[in-house]
């Protein structure tokens, strides 16, 4: 042990660690390129072992010879302290080109080693080929076991695009946040008009009910943006008073078409913690309204959970008889209109 | 194990390599891929499954619900966002990138944004477009101001776009702000870069527009890096009035690049390195700019005590603007790098040694074609020379070196009077073999003044 701890370096010979890899070969290496991975920096440090062939340092089993060996190129240039981002950069990008088999054992023996910089690299040239191919396409090029049942496949994307209540969640909670605020902002009108506020009531109006909602298109490109003439706002705003509301119901009417098995997945108490358990997000209003407002949400998204289709059918009616009013759910199940004021304007 | 109709048999034991890959990797990986492809990947194989679901990274950009075969329906969108939001649970997520390229469609949007910051996600990316004027202004929710995890933010703030600190105790834990802009709203210039008690790294960059005044105050006392860094104006003639309070006194590293020459108050500082570019910015131009001299001057009092200097500035090789301005002495300046576009090169070069009497490290970068002004000044010798050829300067790199007379005539004037001179290396640009052989030999042969001056001419340019 005494001859591992003393590591005997001569001024002018280069001082190497020996390196054995899982299927018993050994190479020695220069010591700078090899206390470039963490990993075999620590051992040496640690441990003191590597400096002869007899003491050589075990790597983990994911590092066989020919990985090593770009491993070792690799660490060889970047350790070089001189060295330009442009230049790491394009050694990177000629490194990185081979087959998508090598580069995963290159992952994974890098992982091992703990080489971030690399296991990065490789990461995102994997992401790159991932990216835009079809599930089959990857797993042709992963040679991936098409293990799933069909149902199986479906459930994830189902649960992505079709769970209508937190959709209807989702809403009632915005439009009751908007209502309130617009109810705020209007009492201050006169306040508001302090301001350096250029918003006109009617714009207000506007921005409450969501606006306009056909999409433009295709993004333009942000040269071409630079330099379109800065667009003043005209002078009649489109007031959709009730767009929004039409969409609610449109929306609850689709849902209720399209209602989906309940997946396990979708606990809405989960929901209710996450998404409405906060004090800053309203800080604007009333406190005192906003805790009824709070109660109010979660009691929804109780009773949400429980009876969903009896509750389902209840929206839908009220929707469709008039404006879609936000709902008090209290405890024996009837709805009963919300009475605090909230469709007084 | 399920056979598909029409997939092919692939699924030998041993082939699959990536799989082999601890679970770790496969975030990793999936980490850098749109969250779209992240959910697709939940079909490939049971392993993959739920795999979404431990990236820490969520990537949602509605340029992936766009395709050619239909028209852009934004409720997918949305549909999508809320729902990965949801699903995911927003805790334990990294980074949250989300990208509109038309806010109008999504009138929850600030829910969305609430609902990272409730997660306590440390890295947010807002990179929000519209491709209309909007009505309503965009205001940023207050939460995003005052989260406790939030260490790095990127904002774009196009028109009409409003992100006012509500307080003076914003972004506590904020370290690297970048703000990309696009006419923005003067308010929200002044403020939003004056809270900010960690702020180490700050971006500000975009088009400021054209007739505009603005002010933009930063005030961050630990401040270590500020990019500036802003379109050019696309009419020539407009004049803006644009002012930069700059009070960072640890600040290390600046970055200026734009061609408005804006007025730049810099604070006491620790600026050991300056990188400033006023591309295309000639003496004609700059006459239209009220107290353009001033503004020279305070921005080279500002960086008085770099160590490192790059510069771009054909303005200031002007003789004119050379009688206005008293440049101050760069004591501290070790190594400069000059960009010298061809239509005022050598005045700016020999103004720049004549300020820099401690000089030893310098880069030139010749012969860079000047769109406007094509005419090529000549090189007259100064009338004293500067003081760090003959004491200090150890090496001179040249970079598109052409071979002209100027050319040659400059460095023949550099070996000669650079008494310490280590080292001279000259890459040509666009010269024929042949020719740069007899110019290399013809400067191998000038006069040195120092004994340890070598000259190389590599044949590859780093």
């Amino acid at each position: 042990m005494s001859e591992a701890v003393m590591a005997v370096v001569k001024p002018e010979m280069k001082s190497y660690i020996w390196l054995q890899t899982a299927d018993g070969s050994i190479q020695q290496v220069e010591e700078e390129v090899a206390m470039f991975c963490p990993m075999i920096c620590r051992e040496i440090l640690q441990t003191g072992m590597g400096s002869s062939k007899n003491y050589a340092i075990s790597l983990p089993q994911r590092v066989n010879p020919a990985v090593l060996g770009l491993i070792l190129d690799y660490c060889r240039f970047h350790q070089v302290p001189g060295r330009s981002n442009k230049e790491r950069k394009t050694f990177d990008e000629k490194f990185i080109r081979m087959d998508t088999k090598k580069l995963c054992e290159l992952t994974s023996a890098a992982d091992s080693l703990q080489l971030k910089p690399l296991v990065d690299l490789t990461s995102r040239a994997l992401a790159r080929i991932i990216e835009g191919k079809t599930p089959e396409e990857i797993r042709e090029t992963f040679h991936l076991p098409d293990d799933l049942t069909e149902e199986e496949k479906l459930e994830p994307l189902r649960n992505i695009t079709d769970d209508p209540r937190i959709r209807l969640l989702n809403r009632l909670y915005a439009r009751k946040r908007k209502e309130l605020k617009e109810r705020e902002k209007l009492k201050n009108v006169e306040a508001e008009e302090e301001r350096v506020d250029q918003r006109s009531v009617d714009d207000l109006l506007t921005f409450i009910n969501g606006g306009n909602g056909d999409s433009k298109g295709v993004k333009t490109n942000k040269n071409k943006k630079k330099n379109r003439r800065r667009k003043d706002p005209p002078k009649d705003s489109s007031n959709n008073v009730n767009g929004n509301h039409n969409k609610e119901s449109e929306a609850l009417s689709s849902a209720f078409h399209n209602e989906s098995r309940p997946s396990s997945s979708c606990n809405l108490q989960d929901c209710t913690a996450i998404e409405f358990d906060d004090g800053d997000v309203d800080d604007d209003l009333d406190p005192a309204m906003k805790e009824q407002l709070d109660r109010e949400v979660e009691d929804f998204a109780r009773r949400l959970n429980s009876d969903w289709p009896e509750r389902m059918q209840e929206i839908l009616s009220l929707g469709q008889e008039r404006r879609l009013a936000p709902i008090n759910i209290n405890g024996n199940g009837s709805a009963r209109r919300y009475t605090t004021g909230l469709d007084q304007r | 194990m399920t056979m598909q109709m029409g997939s092919k048999t692939n699924s030998k034991p041993g082939q699959d390599r990536i799989s082999g890959l601890p679970d770790e990797i496969l975030c990793h990986i999936l980490s850098f891929t749109s969250t779209v492809d992240a959910v697709k990947a939940s079909v490939l194989s049971r392993r993959w499954e739920n795999m979404w679901l431990r990236v820490p990274t969520l990537y949602l950009s509605d340029d992936d619900f766009r395709s050619d075969e239909r028209e852009f329906d934004p409720e997918r969108f949305v549909a999508f966002v809320d729902r990965a939001l949801f699903l995911r649970g927003s805790s334990s997520i990294h980074r949250i990138s989300i990208r509109c390229s038309d806010t109008e469609n999504y009138p929850h949007l600030d829910e969305w944004i609430c609902s990272a910051i409730r997660g306590n996600v440390v890295e947010l990316e807002l990179d929000l477009h519209e491709s209309d004027f909007r009505y309503e202004p965009l205001e940023l929710p207050r939460s995003l101001f005052m989260s406790r995890s939030l260490v790095v933010l990127k904002l774009t703030l196009e028109e009409n776009y409003v992100a006012i600190p509500p307080s003076s105790d914003c972004f506590p834990c904020l370290k690297l702000l970048d703000v990309s802009v696009f006419y923005p709203d003067p308010a929200t210039m002044e403020s939003l870069f004056t809270c900010g008690p960690v702020l180490e790294h700050l971006i500000i960059e975009g088009y400021l527009g054209e007739d505009q005044y603005l002010n933009f105050n930063i005030f961050a006392p630990k401040l270590k890096r500020l990019e500036l860094r802003f379109d050019p104006c696309d009419e020539v003639d407009s004049v803006s009035n644009i002012l930069f309070n700059i009070n960072a006194p640890k600040l290390e590293r600046l970055d200026l690049n734009e061609n408005f020459l804006a007025s730049y108050c810099l604070s006491e500082n620790a600026l050991s390195e300056a990188n400033i570019s006023f591309s295309d910015l000639h003496s004609e131009d700059i006459q239209f700019i009220t107290g353009s001299v001033d503004h020279i001057q305070k921005l080279f009092e500002g960086i008085l005590n770099v160590k490192h200097l790059s510069l771009q500035a054909p303005f200031l090789g002007d003789p004119d603007t050379e009688s206005r301005c008293n440049l101050p002495k760069l004591n501290n300046l070790k190594h400069l790098e000059l960009q010298l576009e061809n239509c005022c090169s050598w005045q700016l070069l020999t103004r720049l040694l004549t300020i820099s009497p401690n000089l030893e490290y310098l880069v030139l970068e010749i012969n860079i074609q000047c769109c406007e002004y094509p005419n090529e000044d000549g090189w007259s010798p100064p009338k004293l020379v500067p003081i760090c050829l003959v004491s200090c300067l150890k090496n001179l790199f040249i970079r598109g070196f052409k071979g002209e007379p100027d050319d040659i005539e400059v460095a023949k004037y550099l070996m000669k009077h650079g008494e310490v001179l280590n080292n001279v290396t000259i890459y040509s640009c666009d010269v024929p073999a042949e020719d740069m052989l007899k110019v290399s030999q013809e400067i191998s042969m000038f006069p040195k003044g120092s004994n340890t001056c070598q000259v190389e001419f590599p044949k590859i340019d780093m």
